[in-house]
């Protein structure tokens, strides 16, 4: 799952969340696969930015990587180390950091050249 | 002093509440009358454009399970009852104020209210949007003491910093308690339903809950977990506050799958962008 600027976003990639617009109404469900006139569409009705399903968009951005995440996770936790039920979460929420990254690793392998390949118009997204 | 004595010391200085929208103080008398309707609160509640645009959003964030599914108010009250309409009424209208001075503490309240929807529905607990809704409202005294008493407020801040105490230690020495107790206060002024009240007062203190005591217990993890997550964050610069063992017990947590209950979160939580109001 991943965020993108809509001007980023291009066709065939899936959406992981649904879009609602600043009136609270829900304009397209999750799921839904995005085409040329429906980005189109979106960026009309002054929606900003769109949460995809993969990785599909290199942004190289500020992404933190996860031992980062873990590193900063692990500092906030600092006043209560040593008690074990804290213990135990700070070791849960690390091993989901690292699980979500590998799974963010392997998924946009096909994503991606999907993103990458120009036109990738009409192509099935993932 | 005892606690009582120094609520009403502060509420007798309190100069004005946080103002709610009339719509709110309509809404409250209606929902106690028996023969309320779904219809009649969701046309009070479109009366107001802004405020329906507000609730519409929110309802359709994760937390409720209703992503993306509700189009009219009307449907809202229906599918959540009106409880947690109520809350969410509340909560918009209360965090606009927080909007401005504490968006900290707004991320902070969404990503515990969308963390304890993931909890609740994951221990299969009865209404996890009451739950929820009780999450997003739980510190609602922060906001009170920052925008009715500033200076108190300020010090508070002051002394956290300085003597690199907990914000809720440096309450105590400015107010005489904390703020759970001020939001108590706040929450049976405003009419709020006990399962509401409840989870607020004893967010810090689940054990001690008269009842209720699983859905205190959720919201006292939630605040901690949004803490460990690094969510929004508020004058108390993040610290993770410590979760008592009765409370991870009463809910079961040490049987369950810790590392898959934090991924769904994890993935739950990229949400919190899509909803800052």
């Amino acid at each position: 799952m991943q965020r993108v600027p809509i001007n980023l976003v291009e066709p065939g990639m899936v959406l992981a969340k649904p879009v609602v617009n600043d009136a609270g109404m829900p304009l397209c469900a999750e799921g839904t696969e995005l085409t040329a006139a429906l980005i189109e569409r979106l960026k009309r009705m002054n929606i900003s930015q769109l949460t995809l399903k993969g990785h599909p968009v290199e942004m190289g951005g500020p992404a933190k990587s996860p031992e980062e995440q873990i590193r900063e996770m692990t500092a906030r936790f600092a006043r209560v180390q040593g008690d074990p039920i804290m213990d135990t979460i700070r070791e849960a929420i690390e091993k989901a950091i690292l699980a979500e990254s590998m799974e963010q690793r392997d998924e946009p392998a096909e994503q991606e050249g999907l993103a990458k390949a120009d036109g990738a118009q009409g192509e099935s997204g993932g | 002093m005892g606690k009582e004595q120094h609520i009403k010391a502060i509420t007798r200085r309190i100069q004005s509440l946080p103002t709610l929208p009339p719509v709110v103080k309509k809404l409250t008398a209606m929902v106690e009358s028996p023969d309320v309707t779904a219809k009649d609160v969701g046309k009070l509640i479109s009366s107001d454009q802004v405020l329906s645009a507000k609730v519409l959003k929110l309802v359709n964030s994760s937390f409720y399970g209703l992503s993306g599914k509700v189009s009219s108010i009307s449907h809202a009250v229906i599918l959540l009852g009106f409880n947690v309409i109520k809350g969410v009424v509340l909560s918009a209208s209360v965090f606009e104020i927080m909007e401005r001075s504490m968006i900290g503490l707004w991320e902070h309240s969404l990503g515990a209210a969308i963390i304890s929807g993931t909890i609740s529905r994951n221990l299969g607990l009865s209404e996890p949007e009451e739950i929820s809704t009780a999450a997003l409202l739980h510190d609602i005294g922060k906001v009170l003491v920052r925008v009715s008493l500033s200076e108190d407020y300020d010090r508070i801040i002051r002394i956290a910093r300085e003597q690199d105490r907990a914000f809720r230690e440096a309450e105590l020495e400015v107010l005489g308690v904390d703020h759970a107790d001020i939001g108590a206060w706040l929450s049976r002024e405003w009419g709020l339903p006990r399962q509401l009240i409840t989870p607020i007062t004893y967010h810090h203190d689940p054990d001690n809950a008269p009842g209720l005591q699983d859905r205190a217990a959720v919201v006292h993890i939630a605040d901690s977990l949004a803490h460990a997550f690094g969510v929004g964050g508020g004058p108390d610069g993040g610290g993770v506050p410590r979760i008592t063992g009765k409370s991870w017990s009463l809910l079961g947590m040490p049987d369950i799958d810790l590392t898959a209950l934090m991924r769904k979160i994890l993935v739950d939580l990229e949400e919190v962008e899509n909803y800052k109001l």
